[in-house]
């Protein structure tokens, strides 16, 4: 159990605003950097991290530690990630709002790094192509490092399933780079 | 195993969330089978492009701002008569006008209670309108 993150939310929930600025220094990146990768846009992925931390300051009263408090607080971003895929779907706005070079122009890169920040966009583009859940599964194993039964707790299915979805997203992943590595 | 069971776990190998008598199994087909062991050097060398992606940071004054938008939250609910200590005052209030009312005695110059002669339905009824009204007037 994540005791210095379970005494924190206990005192958030007592209205303690210390506890919860260091909550959010703890999270805030490795949040970002989910969110990020799910959406695909790095405006909406800070307004959804900060999303995510209202909504834990706001139910840190009720919050019961069956599970962990980092399991619990990315389970609150995958919902609201979810939530705006849903919106954006609904705005048929997914592609448009897709922001893929908005780190480095390339023209400012040598031959080989161009390379590798081509391939990384394409990493980015094609993880938002992903079906939803496999998308989520495989980023909190990959770059968040968490175990089936977290990913399982937070995107409430089975642990075969996550099994199944991160077999699946990795599969569908590799035949996309083996396409992209043909060209 | 052959090796479409294989591929079918391979995934959950590299994890390290197999039993370990699948994990053997596996180990000692991956000892024989090229192509397997291929494929598995594919899913790792996925799992380090996906481990590599540029990472983003959120800026500087975040948690200070975060921070700060939670306390506006919660002095707005301080200061609101339906937040805790609002809502407490409220109750209280409700409990005191409900003894004066038991209390108060009952004089035809007064204009509170002659018309509450059923009481009690219809005076806590009229309470409650005094409270929600001194909540409104707020």
């Amino acid at each position: 159990m994540d005791d210095s993150g379970l005494q924190l939310i206990r005192a958030i929930g007592k209205g303690d605003h210390v506890a919860f600025e260091h909550l959010v220094k703890r999270y805030q990146n490795p949040l970002l950097n989910f969110v990020y990768r799910y959406v695909g846009n790095r405006q909406t992925a800070e307004d959804l991290t900060q999303e995510v931390f209202l909504q834990v300051y706001r139910s840190a009263a009720r919050f019961e530690p069956k599970a962990r408090v980092s399991t619990w607080i990315f389970k609150i971003a995958y919902n609201l990630c979810m939530n705006e895929m849903k919106r954006r779907k609904r705005l048929a706005a997914h592609e448009r709002n897709m922001q893929m070079a908005e780190e480095q122009p390339a023209q400012f890169l040598s031959p080989d790094s161009i390379e590798r920040f081509e391939l990384k966009q394409f990493m980015i583009k094609t993880l938002v192509q992903l079906p939803e859940k496999q998308r989520a599964a495989l980023l909190l194993r990959v770059t968040k490092g968490l175990s089936y039964q977290e990913i399982s707790d937070i995107l409430g299915v089975s642990r075969p399933s996550v099994e199944s979805l991160l077999f699946r997203a990795r599969k569908q992943l590799r035949q996309l780079l083996a396409r992209y590595e043909m060209e | 195993m052959r090796c479409q069971e294989v591929e079918s776990k391979i995934s959950a190998f590299m994890d390290d969330e197999l039993d370990s008598g699948v994990r053997q199994t596996i180990e000692i087909h991956l000892d024989s089978c090229g192509g397997c062991l291929e494929q598995l050097e594919g899913l790792r060398k996925l799992d380090g492009l996906l481990q590599k992606l540029p990472r983003v940071h959120v800026a500087p004054e975040f948690a200070e701002k975060l921070a700060l938008e939670v306390r506006t939250e919660a002095a707005a609910i301080e200061k609101s008569p339906f937040g805790r200590l609002g809502f407490l005052n409220g109750l209280l209030t409700l409990a005191h006008d409900f003894f004066d009312l038991l209390e108060r005695p009952k004089s035809p110059s007064t204009n509170t209670l002659d018309e509450f002669n059923d009481f009690p339905p219809l005076s806590m009824g009229y309470i409650y309108c005094r409270l929600l009204k001194q909540c409104g007037g707020e």
